[in-house]
């Protein structure tokens, strides 16, 4: 409302220093609910949200389960001309976003455009809108590609209308580091309102849940095969067996916390406080992966120590040699069963570019209500995953400090502190 | 026959989505595209449809002849007459 | 922000015309074109049978038989231009600080050419929604993320610190060099492996850009299709390449006697958040992308040395351009080189800006200023000094390359001879 000095002014004279980058609006659609407050009932619940994988027809694919948004349809939730050049992917991203900006009540108008920004996380872009323009150019020819496969399916799609959408001017990003991607973007929206920006949406989405997206999620090798939603997707469990891929995620307005003041942005879940983010050492080398180096990191970047987290937010890949090696890098940071750690994920599936920024939803509604999510299952623990893994369900404690780990395909380690600001 | 109707043209333009201000049962035919909410993707993705239909070759430049729904019938049926 | 200044210490480049940066530089600089009708696929049913392709053997750049059978074209490119970028630098991944290195590349469409191949087999040729799950290769994954492009080049250099694929469309390129040189700024790297990749060359990608008829269809012309500027252009030239810079925080740089290119001084960027692929042609945000990373930069209109362009040569994209130099830069628009190697090497999506960041390194290196090919009678429109057809001799200290992009990206970018600054 009372807009200050625009970027342009701010960066000329000597600015004073940034202030915290705070969460002002959350939106998720994921496995379990459309919005934030459903998908946090259903987190609290342990509710498994994995189910028969419904989007396919009958099919003999190995991949049985999947963490499915059945009820989100674009109709009636995207304007119709925006979902037909749009895949589902960027329709999950677009009512998230708007969710996002509602919670925040940010007063679009009122707010220099140049200083708003979007950063979003994808890890396969428009698959399913992709595969239907492939399939008619592979069936019917090249004149029967669509005006809208140059536009729906690359990567930067989500971004792009996000940005169109709300008229959000500003350095626009998008990240694709898999599963680490949501927290990447969290990062690159804090150095955003470092540089300048006012109001940056991120988080990210994804849905790759048609027959090409599965088929292609088959080949890594890391997915589960069981057929029951019960035991498909169990990690840091003598029964862990891959994991169970799911669509959706989460967006959420970060803002300068001084902007926000000066605005009246009613809600404060919190400071994305700290980040760290490393890369594992090639296949073949004796280097030790290095998760724990960006713990470390993002402790440091935050200014604490071990002993002032809370609680974690598990990568979770519940493949044995990953779950021990994340078992390890928490232990190695925090001591054996030293922090509560927890992996939601297992109820709803592992979300890709939505994993990070999901878990960061969770984690922030956490310290906001002072209680954690359980890990839906129950199968015993993997000896060499010597955690303290919440389950049984939900454990009250007040939480002022979390920590968010995802690892993506290939060997990104990120991490993410987010803080309480009261 | 080799003709397009009023009713197909509407089908083509439902494919592409309906804006939420946009009626497309009410009297469109000297309504410009750009208000009924059709953007230069939307025609493209248009005139595609029509091409692959009918066989026809339209070129990007003879939008600015087909601004209206009775404008782009009248071209194109002229076309198909012609060929 | 700090004193942290980030230069390029070695650049590798696979770019059509030529594998290498002399090859590259020398097309550049004798004004030739690569642009020829399509080989690399049977573009005939197609609407633009035109593309700017690498005459790249994998084999003779040092890939192996594993290496080639996992990846993709793209991520061929950009292994072979890390590895060369490396070298270029006289470095090899055991001299590098590992925890301290990053890697930040960017790609428009990462691994869509075999993402496309393999489909064909699984789907029986598009006849089956539900495509066969026992035949696809065992790195499809690695075809579906973008992010593999990133993990490849991670492995050459056995980078530990952050590593990213930055996508961001047709601003892919000079994003994630940006990127990079942002972390080194901020001190979360000293070194990064920054550049960006993409081989698009394939039917998917040639038949989306047919859809809204933005390449050029003078197909019985290609060498002459790529006509940024000029009054009878018609589109632009899907391209392929490459391109993969050393960054380094100067001082390192400095210690150990490294030869270095230039200094990315500034980089800023804008969104229009109009059209998804429209540009109104006033060019705000476009100058306002300059104006900020001159800002960065600490430079002046009056500072700038040449101007390397979008220039991807079509009709909304030259005048947008145009409006935006003139409108951040002001009168200097009219005394300023201007030109777009997109005339020579095609548009390769998001490698170019990446690409175009070393045509704007070499220019400063060789004080000289790469043409733009094929511009005979410019627009009356786009009215500044696009170098038509002679590349130029003349001291290039200082130069501003950008890029704009599906989706309103808009990014600017300033490199400089750091010696220009002083230290």
């Amino acid at each position: 409302m009372n807009a200050t000095r625009t970027a342009t002014e701010r960066s000329d004279a000597s600015r004073p220093a940034a202030g915290a980058a705070v969460v002002t609006g959350i939106g998720a659609v994921a496995p379990g609910g459309i919005g934030t407050e459903e998908v946090w009932a259903a987190a609290l619940e342990g509710r498994m949200s994995i189910g028969p994988l419904e989007r396919l027809p009958e099919n003999d694919y190995p991949l049985r389960v999947a963490g499915e948004v059945r009820e989100f349809q674009a109709k009636g939730r995207v304007p119709s001309r925006l979902s037909v050049e749009t895949d589902r992917w960027t329709h999950l991203s677009l009512v998230a976003a708007e969710m996002a900006l509602a919670d925040a009540q940010a007063d679009l108008d009122a707010l220099p455009a140049d200083e708003m920004a979007v950063v979003t996380a994808s890890s396969s872009g428009g698959t399913e809108f992709g595969q239907r323009e492939i399939e008619r150019l592979w069936s019917a020819g090249p004149s029967h590609v669509g005006a809208y496969q140059s536009i729906a399916w690359f990567y930067a799609a989500s971004t792009g209308q996000i940005s169109i959408r709300h008229g959000m001017k500003g350095p626009c990003g998008v990240i694709c580091t898999e599963e680490a991607g949501g927290l990447d973007a969290l990062a690159q929206a804090r150095r955003n309102l470092r540089d300048g920006a006012r109001l940056v949406v991120t988080g990210g989405t994804d849905a790759s849940l048609c027959p090409y997206g599965v088929v292609a999620q088959l080949s890594n090798g890391l997915l589960s095969t069981e057929a029951d939603p019960e035991r498909a997707y169990q990690p840091f469990s003598v029964n862990a067996g891959g994991y169970v891929p799911g669509e959706g995620g989460a967006m959420v307005v970060v803002e300068d916390e001084h902007g926000a003041d000066e605005r009246g942005a009613p809600r404060r879940y919190g400071e994305i406080a700290g980040y760290g983010a490393t890369f594992d050492p090639p296949p073949g080398s004796s280097r030790p992966p290095t998760l724990r180096t960006a713990i470390e990191k993002a402790l440091a970047d935050a200014a604490i120590t071990a002993g002032d987290v809370d609680v974690v937010f598990a990568d979770a890949l519940a493949i044995p040699e990953a779950d021990r090696l994340e078992a390890e890098a928490i232990g190695a940071v925090f001591g054996e069963r030293g922090v509560p750690v927890t992996a939601p994920k297992a109820g709803t599936g592992r979300l890709y570019a939505g994993g990070g920024a999901l878990d960061v939803m969770l984690a922030l509604l956490s310290i906001r209500d002072g209680v954690i999510p359980t890990t839906p299952g129950s199968a015993e623990l993997a000896a060499d995953c010597p955690i303290d893994l919440v389950r049984g369900g939900p454990r009250e404690r007040p939480v002022r400090t979390a920590l968010v780990l995802a690892r993506g395909h290939g060997g990104f380690n990120s991490a993410l502190v987010v803080r309480a600001r009261r | 026959m080799s003709n397009l109707t009023l009713d197909a043209l509407k089908q083509l333009m439902r494919n592409c989505g309906v804006s939420e201000e946009t009626d497309l049962d009410s009297d469109i035919r000297q309504v410009t595209f750009e208000e009924l909410d059709y953007d230069s993707l939307a025609l493209l993705q248009i005139l595609a449809q029509i091409e692959n239909r009918f066989g026809l070759r339209l070129s990007e430049d003879d939008l600015d002849k087909m601004r209206t729904p009775e404008e782009l019938l009248n071209f194109v049926n002229g076309l198909l007459i012609g060929a | 922000m700090n004193d942290r200044r980030v230069v390029v210490t070695g650049m590798g480049v696979v770019a059509p015309g030529g594998v290498g940066t002399k090859a590259f530089w020398e097309l550049l600089t004798d004004g030739r074109t690569a642009t020829r009708t399509i080989s690399l696929f049977d573009a005939s049913g197609f609407r633009s049978r035109i593309a700017a392709e690498c005459d790249f053997d994998p084999a003779h750049e040092g890939l192996s038989p594993q290496e080639i059978r996992r990846m993709d074209r793209a991520a061929q490119f950009v292994v072979v231009c890390t590895r060369d970028a490396l070298a270029d630098a006289g470095l090899t991944a055991d001299d590098l600080p590992a925890a301290r290195t990053g890697v930040s590349i960017g790609s428009a469409v990462g691994c869509t050419t075999g993402l496309e191949e393999e489909y064909v087999v699984l789907s029986d040729g598009g006849r089956n929604w539900l495509v066969d799950h026992e035949y696809g290769v065992p790195h499809l994954y690695g075809y579906m993320v973008p992010s593999t492009l990133a993990v490849e080049a991670a492995w050459v250099c056995g980078a530990e610190g952050p590593v990213a694929l930055i996508s961001t469309g047709c601003t892919s390129g000079l994003d994630s060099v940006a990127h990079g040189a942002r972390l080194i700024q901020e001190g979360s790297a000293d070194v990064m492996i920054a550049g960006a990749t993409d081989a698009p060359i394939s039917p998917i990608t040639s038949a989306c850009f047919d859809a809204i008829r933005a390449t050029s269809p003078r197909n019985d012309d290609p060498h002459h299709a790529s006509r940024p500027f000029d009054a009878s252009r018609d589109g632009f030239v899907l391209g392929e390449g490459s391109a993969v810079f050393v960054l380094e925080e100067l001082s390192r740089a400095r210690a150990r006697g490294a030869h270095i290119y230039g200094e990315i001084a500034g980089f800023a960027g804008r969104s229009n958040a109009y059209h998804m692929t429209g540009l109104k042609p006033d060019g705000r945000e476009m100058a306002l992308a300059i104006e900020a990373a001159m800002r960065q930069a600490e430079i002046n209109p009056a500072d700038v040395d040449y101007i390397n362009a979008h220039g991807s040569g079509t009709k909304q994209n030259d005048r947008h351009e145009t409006a935006a130099f003139k409108r951040s830069i002001g009168h200097r628009a009219y005394e300023v080189p201007v030109s777009s190697i997109k005339s020579m090497v095609g548009h390769s999506l998001g490698a170019i800006g990446s690409i175009e960041i070393a045509a704007s390194l070499l220019a400063i290196e060789h004080d000289t200023v790469p043409p733009t090919a094929n511009l005979n009678e410019a627009d009356p429109e786009c009215d500044l000094d696009y170098v038509p057809r002679t590349a130029r001799e003349c001291p290039v200290d200082t130069v501003v390359t950008v890029g704009s992009g599906f989706g309103g990206f808009q990014t600017a970018m300033v490199l400089a001879d750091p010696e220009r600054r002083g230290s």
